[in-house]
């Protein structure tokens, strides 16, 4: 169909990317209608998560077929106008945005919210994809560096004002990568690795010994005290104490405790927490079974991405893989106190319209590469 | 892009080695956690039924109680803001425990114990704060407090317990926007007359505090403990879901509570007050007890014992002082003595003996010739007559109450005839009676003659000493006299109303006949002849009256009653015990009227008093008096019941 040798599309399957997706989707499914069918068993069949998660799986679904129509390279040459539409988004919320749990980060949409966030996430792999495809000698240059540098804490600024600390720190880890994948120089990396460090520490250090003197949000300063073991959270408290209480083989699908009796918080154990759902009811094997599905997903991405056919494609692949890879760490790191409560959704696990699209869209991009990957 | 692999994979491994820390190797420590958040169930208990007379007259109530509670789960904020208080206070008094960043280092003893003074000064704080809004100047009962947090903190705590009315606005006014504060109504048993039926009521107290529940009222004694279980209705259940911190999360009604059905009496409330009185004005400090009794189907009008305690107390919790006069070795108020007292029952056993003499053979027409005085043998201790010597028929000897006349026929009849008359009575029996503790009282059986009770005794026993008996067994042989032979149960709750289906509930078949005693008519007449005489013989030239005559009669020989014939037996008993609480003497007045259609038999008993003329006479006669002002008025008097 096509003439050009280098731009084939290969019909053809990424199988074990497809299978880590697909299981993924089904077990969200599944613990989102034992998260919340314990009290909403009431209301009508299309009013109940599950139904809505599902709706939501086949909108991403979608999106991401409509993605494999374009090639990659078409796509990331409107990269630049994806950023800033969604830079735009992010300031919007704060001018309309809906408050939830005492952050803005929702622009909501007559029936549903939007987070502008998710979307910026997409956006920014693009474009800084786009933009560090590029020879070797033009990404030794400190200007290319800075640039880089300032694609990245724009959206991280506004995202941490809304405030999100989760997924603001998501961006410097993707850049991070990225410039990595793209051959920015190791010791201009190792500086800012270096630079970054000596600022947490520092910031941990403020919270630790002088957490009055700090000037973050409050619920932040709990949210890191906790994480450091200085303060009795009573949701992670909670979420540990459904993990741990799983064991070996877990309570069975629909059995567990700690949200049926309304332990876990009603307003997060289907999205920030369904981690603690799977792994109280299904135990050990659930975890791993859901963490091997993650590695599925993510090896097939560091397999799309050295399969790639151009530096661009290998860079979005390593932007996605490590997106994704931050969520799932972040976020079940969070479940078994490893990392602090951040609200940051577990792909395609968590309930919630714009991260299952988004990550979908990811997914998609993935998918993409794969099939305009190199025949050689 | 092996390097992001390689992170990656470490990420993941990571993430699996931490699950499986906290999965498999601290998997019983938080399955633990798990469990102990769990349900706990908490009683709420029932309103309590009612006890009302047999008019529907409420006798035992629940009044609204208001308690301030604490919900101590609210406070946690504030027991948090307290800890760091005092530990930093702590370090300021041990330098040596700060380290150098500031940080106050605790042992994990010192750390509980700062935890739990925190506590406690919160919510010594707060029952300040109350305190000084209720003007209620009690402190917190910091034991109580600390007794309840630890073993209860998902309980409410109650800091201040029964509010007065005006605590109550206040509490409304300015203490209600504080969520950890919340004012509770509670039932609690009411005793509107106060001390009135005391004995027959009971009391309930409270609980102990070894359950997780709600306090809860039991019935203790009386009819409020023999109908505990159908007064107390069904206590609810609220489970309440209690966290990892022992905290009230969330509470759900499992069982609605069911109130109590109510217990109706054969008791006259206006009968009971008027006897009471009549009863208290006999001396001062009297001791005694009332039965009255319908003599046509056993219903228990009246059941007095003095001095008697008001149920009331216990349910507030008695003082020391109150515990003390309870006690009292010589009072006893706790002691039904219409059930729970046995007594000899003197000159009024004289119908037994009575009886015994007539079916031996006695002629009533005979007169015999008294000395004024009895003794077994001319050196023996002389047994005084108050009725003095002189020449004596039957129906005289009985009114007079002539010891020598019972005494000389008594012989003849002999110890075992009289027994076997007592025990056809059921004289020394208990009568089932509900409510408790009952006693016998001790007279032997027939069998027992010249055995448990000698010979010798005989003359005591022909003039009711030597043998004890108690009120309510005089009811009984005074009623089967007044009604030809019937012995009832005695009857004192009729039936009760259940809360679930609202349908009348028999507790005790009126008139349920325990036994027909045979008397032949003929001593029946002579015997109730001679009691009428009692009350109505006046004095005349040859002789004194009737020894209750002047009770019953103005000066001027006036009937007291208009209309209402009274036939009675006084009974004046010396008690030889050396016990330094026990009476010396019992006097009574045993009776039953209308003489011509008895109805009401009426026995008063009281302890140290003078003679039971001058003493127990009079009771009974303003007990009449009730009657009949009862009878006039509209309420038909007890025919209703009387089926049998």
């Amino acid at each position: 169909m096509y003439d050009s040798h280098l731009n084939e599309r290969k019909r053809d399957f990424d199988w074990a990317l497809l299978l880590g997706a697909g299981g993924l989707m089904f077990l969200g499914g599944a613990f989102i209608y034992s998260a919340t069918a314990g009290h909403q068993s009431a209301l009508a069949w299309y009013k109940q998560m599950y139904v809505h998660q599902i709706l939501w799986y086949l909108i991403g679904l979608g999106a991401a077929a409509a993605l494999l129509a374009v090639d990659y390279s078409r796509l990331a040459r409107w990269s630049g106008v994806a950023y800033g539409l969604t830079i735009l988004l992010l300031v919007a919320v704060f001018v309309f945005g809906s408050r939830i749990h005492g952050g803005k980060r929702w622009i909501t949409l007559g029936i549903f919210g939007l987070q502008p966030s998710e979307f910026a996430k997409i956006a920014f792999i693009l474009l800084l994809a786009n933009f560090l495809s590029r020879p070797a000698d033009e990404l030794r240059r400190p200007r290319i560096f800075w640039a880089t540098l300032g694609l990245t804490l724009l959206p991280f600024v506004l995202i941490l004002k809304e405030p999100d600390l989760g997924s603001a720190l998501v961006f410097p880890a993707i850049s991070l990568s990225m410039m990595f994948v793209a051959g920015v120089p190791a010791r201009m990396l190792a500086g800012l690795v270096g630079g970054v460090s000596l600022l947490v520490v520092l910031l941990v250090a403020i919270i630790l010994f002088a957490p009055a003197r700090l000037d973050i949000e409050p619920y932040q300063k709990t949210r890191l005290l906790t994480y450091f073991g200085r303060n009795k959270s009573y949701n992670v408290e909670q979420a540990l104490i459904s993990v741990g209480s799983g064991g070996l083989k877990g309570k069975g699908w629909r059995h567990g405790t700690q949200y049926a009796l309304g332990f876990l918080p009603r307003a997060g154990a289907h999205n920030d927490f369904i981690f603690s759902v799977i792994a109280e009811e299904e135990g050990f094997a659930g975890s791993v079974v859901v963490l091997a599905l993650y590695t599925v997903l993510l090896f097939s991405g560091i397999k799309i991405a050295s399969q790639a056919r151009d530096h661009l494609g290998q860079l979005l692949a390593a932007g996605v893989v490590t997106l994704l890879f931050c969520h799932v760490f972040i976020n079940v790191g969070m479940n078994i106190r490893l990392m602090p409560v951040t609200g940051i959704p577990l792909p395609l696990l968590s309930y919630g319209g714009s991260s299952v699209v988004c990550s979908l869209i990811a997914i998609g991009i993935l998918h993409n590469i794969h099939i305009y990957r190199r025949s050689y | 892009m092996r390097v992001i692999a390689i992170l990656m994979g470490t990420g993941l491994f990571v993430l699996v080695a931490g699950l499986w820390f906290v999965q498999i190797v601290c998997a019983s420590r938080f399955e633990n956690n798990s469990r102990r958040q769990s349900l706990k169930r908490v009683g709420m208990p029932a309103i309590r039924g009612k006890i009302l007379d047999r008019n529907g007259r409420v006798l035992a109530d629940n009044r609204p109680h208001y308690n301030a509670m604490l919900y101590l789960e609210e406070l946690q904020g504030q027991f948090g803001d307290a800890y760091t208080r005092l530990s930093k206070a702590y370090g300021r008094q041990h330098p040596l425990a700060v380290q150098a960043n500031g940080r106050v280092r605790l042992t994990a003893e010192t750390s509980r114990e700062l935890q739990l003074e925190a506590d406690c000064q919160v919510v010594s704080n707060v029952a300040f704060q109350v305190g000084q809004s209720l003007q209620e100047h009690g402190m917190l009962n910091t034991n109580a407090f600390l007794r309840h947090y630890t073993n209860y903190p998902y309980v409410p705590f109650e800091i201040v317990p029964d509010l007065a009315p005006r605590q109550v606005a206040r509490f409304a006014e300015q203490l209600s926007g504080q969520p950890a504060l919340e004012m509770e109504m509670q039932p609690v048993r009411f005793y509107p007359n106060g001390s009135l039926a005391a004995h027959v009521l009971g009391f309930v107290q409270r609980e102990s505090f070894d359950v997780e529940q709600i306090p809860d009222y039991e019935g203790k004694t009386g009819l409020e403990r023999v109908y505990d279980a159908r007064l107390h209705g069904r206590a609810g259940a609220k489970l309440v879901l209690v966290n990892s911190l022992n905290y009230r999360q969330r509470e759900d009604i499992e069982t609605p509570n069911e109130p109590g059905g109510d217990v109706f009496l054969t008791i006259d409330l206006a009968l009971q007050r008027a006897a009471e009185q009549a009863l208290a004005g006999a001396q001062s400090n009297v001791r005694g007890a009332v039965v009255v009794m319908d003599v046509r189907n056993g219903d228990i009008l009246v059941m007095a014992s003095a001095p008697a305690f008001d149920p009331n107390s216990y349910v507030a919790g008695l003082t020391q002082r109150e515990v003390a006069a309870l006690n009292d070795p010589k009072y006893t108020p706790q002691i039904n003595r219409a059930i729970g007292g046995a007594y000899p029952p003197g000159s009024s056993f004289k119908i037994i003996t009575a009886i015994a003499c007539l079916e031996t053979g006695l002629d009533p027409n005979e007169v015999y010739d008294s000395p004024g005085e009895y003794r077994a043998s001319p050196t023996a201790r002389p047994i005084h007559d108050t009725a003095g010597a002189g020449k004596f028929d039957f129906n005289r000897a009985f009114f007079r109450s002539s010891n020598t006349y019972f005494i000389h026929n008594g012989m003849k009849a002999g110890l075992r005839k009289i027994l076997e008359v007592a025990k056809r009575f059921h004289l020394g029996e208990k009568t089932s009676f509900p409510i408790g503790p009952e006693v016998a009282g001790n007279v032997p059986g027939p069998e027992q003659a010249g055995v448990s009770l000698l010979r010798s005794s005989t003359p005591d026993v022909c003039i009711g000493q030597e043998i004890t008996t108690t009120p309510l067994q005089m009811a009984a042989v005074i009623g089967a006299i007044a009604n030809g032979g019937n012995i009832f149960w005695p009857r004192l709750a009729s039936h009760a109303y259940s809360p679930e289906t609202g349908e009348e509930e028999q507790l005790f078949a009126p008139g349920r006949l325990r036994d027909h005693v045979e008397i032949h008519p003929r001593d029946l007449e002579l015997i109730r002849h001679a009691m009428l005489d009692d009350t109505e013989h006046p004095a005349d030239s040859t002789s004194l009256g009737g020894t209750a005559y002047q009770w019953f009669h103005h000066a001027g020989g006036a009937p007291l009653l208009a209309n209402f014939r009274v036939a009675g037996k006084t009974g004046t008993a010396e008690l030889k015990s050396s016990a330094p609480n026990s009476p010396r003497r019992i006097t009574w007045f045993d009776s039953y009227a209308p003489y011509e259609n008895p109805r009401y038999a009426v026995v008063v008993m009281v302890e140290d008093g003078s003679f039971g003329g001058p003493t127990c006479a009079p009771v009974a006669e303003k007990i009449y008096e009730a009657i009949i002002k009862r009878e006039q008025s509209n309420s038909p008097p007890a025919t209703v019941l009387a089926r049998n």
